[in-house]
């Protein structure tokens, strides 16, 4: 009886292995925001946001790099942010009313990257995506995940957050 | 549905806060036996750590962590043994009792290490034998290997139930805030409807019932509210000793490694404190009790050559002076710190000459440990190495809106007072104002804040300096030190400029700011990985309406404003038509209902040497006005008996003192209010929320 049991069970076990296979192959789609920044098109994997919020009262900081624009308040918490434009030598344009910050966080780290607008959130196949041009070098390249058809640019939340360079640790020398 | 690896992952996680309470309780009983003396007291504890280290084994076995287990199993049977003898362990006994407990807590961090530890371990542990009769402690031969225990995190908090009981009676009984703003936004639209169709009577009603019913509201929970918030603040409250339990074992095994032996008494483990201020300090009384061992305890045969006890003695205590503060006292009867040794470095370093050296008494001298390039110097070992890594400490400990001071005598030991807030939000802080920045100074750093005249500024080699209690102070502008990008059209235009002089270590410096804002209670906010330390800025905190501010790192601000040439520039080129003739002082009347506004008013107008008189109210001011000499009003507009026009009317009719120039202050901002005002016959009319005291200074300069 019982070894019946064991039997049934571990041939469910088996079923909801396959199944879950299947439900794998689907997932090969990237699920992604869409944002522009100096009219170029940008895309983060969902899995890293955590939300997205209007830019409202930054807090700007001394002695810290260009890219970091400086500190907001999310409900309480302080987050820094950034802007990529800075990593991608992008023309610079100034903070507007309808700029976006987008949340983003891996492991421990927890940081805003500002966009100008955000365009969509959408599902796109992985094979869509090719690998960067051989044209971008250094942290461009590093910094990119691949380029659609349509020129959109899907960053590597998880290089960016784990960089050391976007990392502020300054001693009064 | 959770499969399998979750549902373990669970038990895991749960299994590790259970351990780490036995883990705890095992260990500093471990400890406890090692001292124990007498059989009576002997026993009780064996009694505890056999039932721990029992509940320890069951709690693995239910994880299937099976080295854990099998490391238990030996231990019980040490002490089933023990108890049924009631016989004692010996030092080396314990040594390997507590190796045993030390690589459970690595495997439960870690569990990937190598089973040959376990099974070495547990051989050991069988071999024990336990006599009836207690053996002779001897050294021990075996040096303790040095693994560090993975600093516990305290993402787990126990809070009792009562606590967590009158939390959740509490958090219920504010359902009807809830149910009364429904109904609150159901009345609303109901005005507007009646508003819309205009039906006053209908309308009048339907404001009593809201005006009611929100000031019931009020009455009822604003108190309940307070009590809430202080209430889970306590439930954030941890005492000491949940993190002190842990010193005497790593005391132990430091001292052992360098053959000193340490006693570590701690009293006061109970004060409880807010676990985040805990955790802010935790390093730092490690880092003291580590130099302590290092640096203070002598060796036991010198200490003895001394007539001192072998055994050396840091105390840790924790005591409530006051209900919002603690004070940690970390004390060693070590060798002190060589104020000698310590003299020749800072001389050395060339950070005092050796005239003003001889002056320093030397409790101001041992407050050089502080300073960071002392503590980096090699020539530390030389003195005790005591200054390592303080000035972290330092800044740790003022971060918190603490204090830190240390006294020594040479051969005697060393004595260290931190004075912390029990909860974070005590901090208080100076909010000021560069061009459009705003910044906070810790108010612990802050000995005075100023306003000077320009031309009282002393120049000592081309830096202006300020002298303040005998002693002269430097100058700097906080604009430049930080680098901002600003104007400086501001600070000309005004003969005066407000310096807040700050104090870290040694050194006061006196920065210059446009504005001071306000003095008040914040909460500090630390930032997150990214932003790890920022030059300057310890911080931030956040007021009305989230605007964040960043908190002042005054260690790194004197630093930077040492090495810099940021010194404040006034301009010397308005001085020469400003020659004052003496002129009796004039006097002013502030008329304003706030007793805030009024003493801002009056303080403003009287540092730059006007008389101020006071009065509450319209009516106030103008039997003020009939008995004494008045050369100008600044009066507010709203206020009760008699407001600022019908004062300003008032005055223009009556007749000796018609001419008497009026300047009304006002947060009414319309056109028409502003209109009124001059039709009334105001001389000035300035707006509360764009109010700048230089303007107001300004103004009534051209009007007297």
């Amino acid at each position: 009886m019982n070894l019946d049991k064991e039997e049934i069970l571990l041939q469910r076990a088996k079923d909801l292995a396959k199944k879950k296979e299947i439900i794998e192959a689907k997932l090969l789609q990237l699920d992604i925001v869409e944002f522009y920044l100096s009219n170029e098109k940008y895309g983060i994997e969902s899995l890293f946001i955590r939300e997205i919020l209007p830019l409202k009262d930054l807090t700007p900081l001394p002695f810290t790099p260009p890219f970091l624009m400086g500190i907001i308040n999310v409900r309480g918490q302080i987050l820094p942010v950034m802007d990529l434009k800075f990593f991608f030598d992008l023309p610079a344009k100034g903070i507007h009313d309808f700029q976006k910050v987008i949340i983003v966080s891996y492991n421990s780290m927890e940081t805003c990257i500002i966009a100008d607008s955000i365009i969509a959130a959408k599902s796109i196949p992985l094979t869509s995506i090719q690998p960067a041009p051989p044209t971008l070098k250094g942290i461009q390249a590093e910094y990119i995940k691949g380029v659609t058809k349509e020129f959109l640019i899907i960053l590597d939340i998880e290089k960016i957050l784990t960089d050391k360079k976007i990392i502020i640790h300054d001693e009064v020398t | 549905m959770e499969n399998e690896k979750e549902f373990q992952a669970r038990l895991l996680a749960a299994f590790k806060v259970e351990s780490e309470e036995h883990i705890n309780s095992i260990t500093n009983n471990l400890l406890k036996l090692e001292r124990i003396t007498s059989h009576e007291d002997y026993i009780p504890v064996i009694e505890t750590v056999f039932r721990s280290i029992h509940s320890l084994k069951g709690a693995a076995r239910a994880v299937n962590l099976k080295w854990i287990e099998a490391l238990c199993k030996s231990i019980e049977d040490v002490f089933a043994v023990c108890k049924k003898f009631k016989s004692k362990l010996s030092s080396e006994q314990l040594d390997i009792l507590l190796k045993g407990i030390e690589i459970i807590t690595i495997y439960i961090q870690k569990p990937e290490s190598d089973p040959k530890i376990f099974r070495d371990l547990i051989a050991k542990i069988d071999n024990i034998k336990i006599e009836e009769k207690a053996q002779p402690t001897q050294p021990p031969i075996t040096i303790v290997e040095q693994i560090k225990p993975e600093v516990k995190s305290l993402d787990t908090i126990r809070v009792s139930t009562s606590k967590l009981n009158d939390l959740l009676i509490q958090t219920e009984e504010m359902i009807p805030v809830k149910v009364t703003i429904a109904n609150t936004i159901k009345v609303l639209r109901q005005m507007l409807d009646s508003f819309n169709l205009w039906n006053p009577k209908n309308l009048q009603e339907k404001i009593m019932e809201l005006s009611e019913s929100t000031e019931d509201l009020h009455r009822s929970y604003s108190q309940q509210i307070e009590k809430l918030l202080s209430d889970i603040k306590q439930v954030l409250m941890l005492p000491f000793s949940s993190f002190l339990e842990g010193i005497p074992k790593m005391a132990r095994e430091l001292s052992r490694d360098q053959g000193k032996e340490v006693n570590i008494e701690i009293t006061g483990g109970e004060v409880e404190i807010d676990r985040r201020i805990l955790e802010a300090i935790k390093d730092p009384i490690i880092h003291m009790v580590r130099n302590a061992i290092d640096h203070g305890i002598e060796m036991p045969k010198e200490r003895i050559s001394i007539n001192k006890l072998p055994v050396g003695k840091i105390k840790i205590r924790v005591s409530t002076p006051a209900s919002d503060k603690i004070e940690l006292i970390i004390s060693d009867d070590g060798h002190g710190i060589d104020i000698k040794s310590l003299k020749e470095v800072v001389i050395k370093k060339g950070i005092i000459t050796e005239s003003t050296a001889r002056d320093l008494d030397e409790q101001t001298f041992i407050s050089y440990i502080f300073q960071s390039d002392i503590s980096t110097s090699p020539i530390i070992t030389d003195i005790s190495g005591r200054g390592l890594g303080m000035a972290i400490v330092q800044e740790r400990v003022e971060i918190l809106g603490g204090k830190i001071s240390v006294n020594t005598s040479l051969n005697k030991g060393t004595y260290f007072k931190i004075i912390l807030p029990v909860t974070i939000a005590s901090f208080r802080g100076i909010f000021t104002r560069v061009s459009e920045h705003v910044f906070v100074f810790p108010t612990v750093s802050v000995n005075r804040i100023k306003r000077v005249k320009k031309d009282e500024l002393q120049t000592i080699e081309n830096r202006h300096t300020i002298l303040e209690n005998h002693k002269t102070i430097p100058i700097v502008s906080l604009g430049e030190v930080l680098e901002l990008s600003i104007s400086y059209k501001k600070s000309s235009d005004s003969d005066y400029i407000q310096l807040v002089i700050v104090e870290s270590g040694n050194h006061q410096i006196a920065f210059t700011v446009d504005e001071i804002l306000d003095e008040e209670e914040c909460i500090v906010k630390h930032f997150g990985s990214q932003l790890a330390r920022v030059k300057a800025i310890s911080g931030a905190t956040i007021i009305g309406r989230g605007r964040v501010v960043p908190i002042l790192n005054i260690q790194d601000l004197i630093s930077l404003a040492k090495n810099s040439r940021a010194l404040a520039q006034v301009k010397e080129t308005q001085k020469e038509e400003n020659i004052e003739p003496e002129i009796p002082k004039s006097t002013v009347l502030v008329v304003d209902d706030s007793v805030t506004s009024r003493i801002l008013l009056k303080n403003v107008i009287e540092s730059s040497g006007y008389k101020v008189k006071t009065a509450v109210d319209g009516l106030d001011a103008l039997s003020i006005l009939k008995t004494e000499k008045i050369n100008l009003v600044v009066s507010d507009i709203e206020m009760p008996r008699m407001n600022g026009f019908s004062l300003t009317e008032k005055i223009r009719n009556e007749k000796n003192i018609s001419e008497t120039p009026i300047i009304l202050v006002t947060a009414r901002e319309s056109k028409e209010d502003r209109e009124r005002g001059i039709d009334s016959g105001a001389n000035a009319y300035i707006i509360k929320r764009s109010f700048d005291q230089d303007n107001l200074l300004s103004i009534i300069k051209r009007l007297i």
